[in-house]
């Protein structure tokens, strides 16, 4: 390895999105510096639950394709991601979400995804312990699972074997602006010149643009994980609720069995800062709602709990694409808990503005010009509240339209 | 559910119950909490690494000291709730559960005296049943009377393999030999004539006593395989030199039906690093240990650390150290002033002077050195839990990881129900090695709620019941 201080590409952030973009840019051809204040996926990476969802974010021809891109990346690179492409299954919370729920499969049905409601028996079928008492369940064959961890370090390693040099434990601690464009950065003591600097600093971003005099109005909310053991094979499927939008008092009800004789459960949602300590509170309020779903859970032990923090936007849309006054400044965060979902996609498409200029999917909706005031463009959002996001942002910011 | 003390002590072993006793006879009715089921911890089945062990002087069981001090702690009132697993540790509150039932008790002041575990060391073979710790063995004999092998060899450092080897000749199994990794030096050992003399002779006695069985105590020897097919048969054992690294050439086979291995003790810092205490690295005590004062508190209001988990000192020093703690708690709570607090704890602390020049040249003599893990082959497992090799965290090293989460998402090392006990030690020995870090320069596993494996229904309970 050379001791290069000078490279095309300067990444900020050794998360699963920060990895995919220096992979996907060092496949391009392009020279680039991984930077991370910590280990990799040090923050919401490691605590993530690895689902694979069908993207609300990107049009459906292009969410629909999102899958092959992981099946493609463990094929080509040979990195164990943990893929599950086994589907997942939604339930509904209450008679409302029902509601939802069966609104949303029908409309997603009719543009030809492969979605269905289940009655009970098929419930039964499929999930044997999901409780008697859920009124409600869709089956979909699309999506599943990686392992985060996995897919991040899997993503790094890929990136180093076509060039990339990986800088853990490197604290970004100045960007050098001059006029309308960035030179470099300074990390670690030493100064590294670049043409283009990426932030993907996740929920730390808003840290790393300040060093650039860049406003990006992103917040950590806080969402905790339990790992439970579980020596008999009590989930089958990745089972998460499906919630009208609007506000959520949690961040969703999640369950995913790993191939390892464990059970993961999500997620609690906090706007605490940068705090990341597990409570108990948080954990006994995750483990209710999962074992309202699947009652078999109480029988179980947890044997750890942790917190991360979803980097989550103003407005709840990701933030991807130039930095309104800075043209060599590119933001790649805002993917609150899709992250997963959308980290190869999120690195493809960055690698492709860089190295041609332009993307093949649209993010005109993502741009970071939006917060300039002179956008019009239309704001997309996930299926979760940003009331507790706007209340931090001091209400300053414009908030979703409940 | 929750409930409140002025004190709580975590741990209800000689730290634990010398701290209670303290602060009962200051007048506090301390908490204590135990997660073993039968009152006194570990006491009875746990001797620490040092001569302080086991068996005071002139006493000869420390069944009988344990039970002594056991019933000095009735005498004061101190009441010990076993059963009790403290899952998470924050400043000001601990969450607790038994059996079916959690809750938090909010406390003023916290005194973690939650002892060790034994150090594991693999190498080839280690996983073969017929092989034990000698504290496991330990154990069994005292607890379940229940002795191990017929043939038994015994290896590592320190002089609890020593003491185990009289037990378990006491029982009744033939005893090959004890196989000590150091070589003590007469230079030395003079320091240890301005040590307690107690000690000194508790020492000789042993040695002594093994001399009369005509067991070897083969100094600077080590085992380097256990072998068998279902269970263990043979032991390689071999030379080392002064960084214990096997010499080629040294080798000869024992036949045994059984291993006992007591390579040292590592603290118990689970609750210490969650609450959020500054650590130190110090090999010779243990490896990371709780940073605290002379009066055993650290550097969080009112939370103290003692005994074993305070560093690896045994349980004559954890008995003075929960003694200062407990009356140093007792001067935070404003039971006794700073004047009573010195009188009372100055004899508790004269006597850790004179131990602290004892256990230094003990520590010297112990003290790891490289060539433990350089036995360690391809094949070796190192996590037990998930089955891993040292072949591929090797591979994984040559491959570029250089952290231990990486090692843990790679492999998952760790990740099993032990919670890296078993495999952590070792990890962080083969990464630096790996990548050129000094070992105290390897990061560690973070440190996560619950410490133990707690039951999702007890959790749910609590919130039932509330």
């Amino acid at each position: 390895m050379s001791d290069a201080t000078t490279f095309d590409v300067v990444v900020v952030g050794g998360g699963v999105i920060g990895s995919a973009v220096a992979y996907h840019a060092a496949k391009r051809g392009l020279s680039v510096g991984l930077f991370d204040k910590g280990p990799l996926a040090g923050g919401s990476s490691g605590a993530a639950l690895g689902f694979r969802t069908l993207s609300n974010f990107f049009p459906l021809e292009v969410a629909l394709k999102n899958e092959q891109r992981f099946i493609q990346f463990a094929e080509e690179t040979g990195e164990d991601i943990e893929l599950d492409t086994g589907g997942r299954i939604n339930v509904a919370e209450s008679e409302d979400d029902l509601g939802y729920l069966q609104e949303s499969v029908a409309g997603l049905q009719a543009k030809g995804v492969d979605i269905r409601m289940l009655d009970r028996a098929e419930m039964r079928e499929r999930e044997p312990n999901l409780s008697p008492a859920v009124i409600g369940a869709a089956w979909t064959s699309i999506g599943g699972n990686a392992m985060p961890i996995k897919l991040t370090y899997g993503l790094a390693r890929a990136a180093r074997r076509v060039g990339a040099r990986i800088f853990t434990d490197t604290p970004v601690t100045g960007i050098d602006v001059a006029g309308d464009r960035v030179r470099g950065i300074e990390a670690g003591g030493r100064k590294f010149a670049s043409g283009w600097v990426v932030n993907a600093a996740g929920a730390w971003s808003s840290e790393i643009g300040k060093l650039a005099g860049i406003d990006v109005p992103v917040v950590p909310r806080k969402g905790q994980l339990l790992l439970l053991d579980s020596p008999r094979r009590i989930v089958r499927h990745s089972l998460s609720s499906w919630h009208k939008p609007g506000p959520q008092p949690s961040g969703g009800t999640n369950i995913r069995p790993t191939p390892y004789g464990q059970i993961l459960c999500g997620s609690s949602s906090e706007y605490v800062g940068f705090d990341v300590a597990a409570t108990e509170e948080n954990a006994r309020d995750v483990a209710r709602r999962c074992a309202e779903f699947v009652p078999a859970l109480r029988g179980l032990r947890i044997t750890r709990s942790w917190a991360g923090l979803r980097p989550r936007s103003v407005d709840g849309n990701f933030i991807i694409g130039r930095a309104a006054a800075l043209d060599n400044f590119l933001i790649a965060t805002g993917h609150d808990f899709t992250g997963i979902t959308h980290s190869l996609i999120t690195g493809d498409l960055i690698a492709e503005l860089m190295a041609e200029g332009r993307t093949s999917v649209s993010i005109e909706s993502f741009s970071p010009r939006r917060f300039a005031g002179d956008s019009g463009s239309k704001v997309m959002t996930p299926g979760e509240s940003d009331i507790g996001a706007a209340e931090c942002f001091g209400g300053l910011q414009r908030r979703r339209d409940q | 559910m929750s409930s409140q003390a002025d004190l709580v002590i975590v741990g209800g072993g000689p730290a634990g119950l010398a701290a209670a006793i303290a602060a009962s006879q200051a007048g506090i009715a301390a908490v204590v909490l135990d997660d073993n089921e039968q009152p006194g911890g570990q006491i009875f089945r746990q001797p620490p690494r040092g001569f302080s062990i086991d068996q005071a002087a002139g006493i000869g069981d420390d069944r009988v000291r344990g039970r002594r001090l056991l019933d000095e702690a009735v005498r004061a009132g101190v009441a010990v709730r076993n059963g009790v697993v403290v899952w998470d540790a924050k400043l000001g509150a601990l969450s607790c559960c038994q059996g079916e039932e959690a809750w938090t008790l909010h406390y003023r002041t916290l005194i973690l005296a939650t002892g060790a575990y034994e150090l594991p060391v693999p190498f080839p073979g280690w996983t073969l049943p017929g092989v034990f710790t000698s504290g496991g063995v330990q154990s069994l004999l005292k607890a379940q009377r229940i002795v191990a092998g017929k043939r038994v060899l015994l290896a590592g450092t320190g002089p609890l393999n020593l003491v185990v080897a009289n037990q378990l000749a006491d029982a009744g199994a033939e005893v090959l030999a004890v196989l000590e990794l150091s070589k003590p030096s007469a230079l030395d050992l003079l320091p240890m004539l301005a040590g307690p003399w107690e000690l000194l002779a508790q020492g000789i006695g042993y040695v002594g006593r093994l001399a009369r069985r005509r067991i070897p105590i083969m100094r600077g020897w080590t085992i380097v395989e256990a072998r068998g097919d279902e269970e263990v048969r043979s032991a390689v054992i071999a030379r080392v030199d002064e960084e214990w690294r096997p010499i080629a050439g040294s080798e000869r086979m024992l036949d045994v039906d059984t291993v006992c291995l007591g390579f040292g003790l590592l603290p118990s810092t689970e609750l210490s690093r969650l609450i959020g205490i500054e650590h130190r690295y110090a090999p010779e005590l243990g490896g990371w240990i709780p940073v605290c004062d002379e009066y055993c508190e650290t550097k969080l209001p009112g939370v103290f650390v003692a005994g074993d988990g305070a560093g690896i000192a045994g349980s004559l020093v954890a008995l003075e150290e929960g003694r200062v703690a407990g009356l140093r708690a007792a001067m935070r709570l404003g039971r006794i002033d700073a004047k009573q607090f010195s009188a009372q704890a100055a004899p508790s602390l004269g006597r850790l002077h004179s131990l602290g020049r004892f256990r230094a040249v003990l520590d010297r003599i112990s003290r790891p050195r490289p060539g433990l893990y350089e036995r360690i082959t391809s094949e070796t497992v190192l996590c037990r839990c998930e089955e891993v090799t040292a072949g591929e965290v090797r591979r994984e090293l040559e491959d570029g990881a250089t952290s231990l989460i990486e090692l843990k998402a790679r492999l998952r090392v760790g990740m099993g129900l032990c919670q890296g006990r078993m495999c952590h030690p070792t990890l962080i020995e083969l990464l630096a090695r790996g990548t050129g870090q000094r070992t105290e320069d390897v990061r560690p596993f973070s440190q996560r709620p619950p410490v133990k494996p707690i039951p999702v229904s007890a959790l749910l309970a609590r919130e039932e019941a509330a």
